[in-house]
Formats: structure tokens, C-alpha cells, sequence
């Protein structure tokens, strides 16, 4: 029998047979980062969420908390490079700072549990606690000691590891089919976005799958996406003719040794025009982003996309369609978060896949209800305007 | 772009916030930027206000390319 320390054999009560879509957060659980304290994020079962709250109530650094996960996937693994003692809530260093995500993919059902500690006398915070389970242990860990579970072996491995490095990126899978793999890679993929249109210039000099929160690197992910699922191409020029009539193409030719730049080709029956990627406007360029989170959910799903502001740089006839065409792309896979101020942005969920996000002042943590556990007296954006929306 | 005004489409003009909720849901299930909600217009007066006012108007405005008026 294995040996792993009691508490990472404890399995929980079987839950309910709720049937879902292929893939959701279960759960989503921070303690002392930041605002959020004690913070569950009740999404499970919601295909797309929207996340609303006055300024400053912790709507962004729920994704910068998912963002802390995706960098876990992506291979970083010193500890300072992830969290920092001001991370900690109010600075309160006698708590572990701790993240737990449940999600299901594939019928498994993938637990990682990831704590932190700031002893007296560090620099830096160290793991305390690491654990991922994916329908039973893969591996457990306390502080150096790292405990790998071998399903058909007698004993489970062994191994220490420096404390202020997370296991997640540096144990070796066996296979593509090894849930360490294949829960790193989702972890990787999950979009955590605030873009910058006015940063993104299209240029490349290579390909990935893993785009940056500002989308900086457009260019790169429009080649990965392309490269990965040449049928993409369909699915983003489908959504591009519908939000600009005259659009035509996108190019991305070489124009270096071993660099591309997108152009964008417009036309209509007096002409067409080519446009470099990076004179499209920012609403323009928003287009793009949208179209290829849905493009790449299809080809590379499913993805948990997280957009802080997706109806940003919108024309108020423009938000509801780019709003519903993103919710519904992720209706029969992945899954959709977003926050939002813009009222037409707000229309475009309903109460029961809305949160609010509340805090009494910066000295308190982040609570959030569901909308519809909430009175509302009027319709729901004139209770914001007023600020009369509280828990 | 909006719905195209000169296509058959599709302006829903909620009477109240919950009617506003069913269309949304409505909406995820046609893929189709031909429908469009409109804020709820705070009763049902208020819509047939909203309609005379408002709208009627506009589809005077946008008729079909092919539905000239008589």
C-alpha cells in the first residue's frame, strides 16, 4: 500500500451526479491574497459569468489569482516570481496564503491545492502545502518533501525539492496522457486577458498557444492558433464578416528572416484596401482578440477564459453581439468569466450567471453574493449608477 | 455594426428586467446578429410608448431595399 502521509488518501464524500458541460470550474478557492480572503468563486455549473462590482472590489485580482495558476503551468516555479509578501492580505504573515481549483475535463476530475508560507526570518514566501489529485492522489507534498504516487507500484516516490520552488512545473510526466501533463497544459492555456490595443502591433517571430494577458504577442497566438488547427481560419473569418461586412482576409506574411506581420484586407465593390495589423483601431483590434478566444477554445479547448473588460473599446452597438457571441461559444465548452462596468455589457448576462463583488472599505476582504440571491429595487444597472447595490 | 436596419430583424423591447433575462437566454441559443435586446423599458406603457415613439419611426426609415413605399 502507498505510503503517503494520511491526509493526502482522505477522499471526500462522492458528490452529486450534476451533469456538466465538458469542462468547469468546480471550485476556486483563495485565502489571504490580496482583498480576497476565505474566497470561494461560485461558478460552478455556469457555462459564462459575469463578475460586477464598485471599483476596487476584487473583481481583477480574481484574475490575477487564476493568472498566478497559469504561470504555474507555463513552467514558472521560483515562488518570488509568482507571489510576494505583499500579496499577502494586509501583510498578515502568520496565515498561509493559499489557492485551491477543482476543474473537470475529460470525465477526471483535476484537485490542485497550492499554499504558501512566509516564515519569520525569509525573504520570500515557501511552499507549505502541494497536492494534486486527478480522481485520486498523483502527488502530495509538505514543505521539501514531495510524495509522488505509482498507481501499480507498492511504494510511492519520494524526493525533496527546494521550498521555494512549486513541483507542478518540474515533475516529469510519463505520457501525454499523465494527468500532471495534461492539468499543466490546461493550466497553460487559460486565457487570463486585459489587452492593450494600442500595444498589439501583429509582428511574430513565433508561434504559441499561451498568449500574454495583454495580448501582446497577437501576432504569435494567430500563428499558433493557425498552425495548431488550419480550420480555425473559418471560424475567425465567420465572426470578422459579421462584425465588419467589408472585411476580407487576414495575411500574415514574412517580412524578415524569420519574423511575419499581420495585414488585414478590407474590400467592397469600389475596391479594397490592406491594412497593417497595427492601423486597425483598438475597437478593430478587439475584434481580432474576440475572434480568436473563440477560434482557439474550438481548436484547443477547453479553454476558462478570463477577460477583465471585454466590452472595453466597443461601440454600444457592438457590445451586446461581441458579448453574446463569446458566452455562446462557450456554451458547449469551456468556460467563460468576465467583469464588466458597461451597462450594455451587464444586459447581456442574467442574474443567475452574475456575481457581485462587494468590499465595506480597504481594511475588509472581498464578499461576493449571486445576483439572484439579492433584492433589487428597479432594474439592475440603475441600482449600480445609484450605488445602491449591496450585499 | 448593429443589426443591418435594411434585414429582416429583430429589436426586442423587454417590458421589465426579468422578460429582459428570458431574451438574453433566448439570444445564446440562435447565432444570429439580426436580434438585438434593448433595455427594459420599465412597463408595459412604457414600452408602448417606447414603440410609438421611438421605433415606428425608425422602421418607416429602414424599410427593405426591396419594399419601396407605395
Amino acid at each position: 500500500m502507498p505510503c503517503l502521509p494520511p491526509k493526502f488518501l482522505v477522499r471526500g464524500p462522492r458528490r452529486s451526479p450534476i451533469v456538466y458541460h465538458p469542462f468547469v470550474i468546480h471550485q476556486f478557492y483563495v485565502h489571504n491574497f490580496r482583498c480576497l480572503e476565505n474566497f470561494k468563486l461560485p461558478i460552478a455549473g455556469r457555462q459564462s459569468i459575469l463578475l460586477i462590482g464598485k471599483n476596487g472590489a476584487g473583481k481583477t485580482t480574481v484574475g490575477l489569482a487564476l493568472e498566478i495558476l497559469q504561470k504555474i503551468g507555463r513552467g514558472t516555479n521560483r515562488v518570488g516570481e509568482l507571489v510576494k509578501p505583499k500579496d499577502l492580505a494586509r501583510g498578515r504573515k502568520e496565515v498561509p496564503m493559499r489557492f485551491e481549483i477543482a476543474v473537470e475535463f475529460g470525465g477526471i476530475r483535476y484537485e490542485y491545492v497550492l499554499a504558501f508560507e512566509f516564515p519569520d526570518g525569509f525573504k520570500e514566501l515557501r511552499v507549505r502545502e502541494e497536492t494534486l489529485t486527478a480522481d485520486g492522489v498523483v502527488y502530495g507534498r509538505e514543505l521539501a518533501k514531495v510524495y509522488l504516487a505509482r498507481p501499480h507500484k507498492d511504494k510511492e516516490a519520494s524526493f525533496s525539492i527546494d521550498w521555494h520552488l512549486v513541483a507542478l512545473p518540474i515533475i516529469q510526466e510519463q505520457s501525454e496522457n499523465d494527468p500532471i501533463f495534461v492539468f499543466r497544459r490546461w493550466l497553460a492555456r487559460m486565457l487570463v486577458f486585459r489587452p492593450m490595443p494600442s500595444l498589439i502591433r501583429g509582428d511574430s517571430q513565433d508561434e504559441t498557444l499561451e498568449p500574454n494577458s495583454q495580448v501582446t504577442d497577437f501576432g504569435a497566438w494567430f500563428s499558433g492558433v493557425l498552425a495548431y488547427a488550419p480550420s480555425a481560419y473559418s471560424r475567425i473569418d465567420e465572426f470578422l464578416r459579421n462584425v465588419m461586412p467589408d472585411f476580407t482576409d487576414i495575411k500574415n506574411p514574412i517580412v524578415g528572416a524569420e519574423s511575419r506581420s499581420l495585414t488585414v484586407q478590407f474590400s467592397n465593390g469600389e475596391g479594397s484596401l490592406t491594412l497593417p495589423f497595427e492601423d486597425l483601431s483598438d475597437g478593430e483590434k478587439w475584434f481580432m482578440i474576440g475572434a480568436l478566444v473563440i477560434a482557439a477554445n474550438q481548436a484547443y479547448g477547453p479553454i476558462l477564459c478570463f477577460w477583465d473588460g471585454p466590452d472595453n473599446y466597443l461601440a454600444p452597438s457592438e457590445v451586446q453581439h461581441f458579448i453574446i457571441a463569446l458566452r455562446r461559444a462557450f456554451g458547449s465548452s469551456g468556460q467563460f468569466i468576465a467583469t464588466s462596468h458597461n451597462p450594455e455589457g451587464i444586459r447581456s448576462f442574467s442574474n443567475e450567471n452574475t456575481l457581485l463583488f462587494h468590499r465595506n472599505n480597504h481594511l475588509e476582504p472581498t464578499i461576493v453574493h449571486p445576483l439572484d440571491e439579492l433584492e433589487i429595487n428597479g432594474d439592475l444597472v440603475g441600482a449600480l449608477t445609484r450605488g445602491d447595490l449591496e450585499p | 455594426m448593429s443589426v443591418n436596419h435594411y434585414l429582416p430583424h429583430v429589436l426586442v423591447l423587454p417590458e421589465d428586467d426579468a422578460n429582459r433575462q428570458i431574451a438574453n437566454g433566448f439570444q445564446l441559443d440562435i447565432s444570429s446578429r439580426q436580434i438585438q435586446v434593448l433595455p427594459e423599458a420599465g412597463g408595459w406603457i412604457r414600452v408602448l410608448e417606447c414603440f410609438t415613439e421611438d421605433h415606428i419611426g425608425a422602421m418607416d426609415r429602414f424599410r427593405k431595399l426591396d419594399d419601396s413605399p407605395d
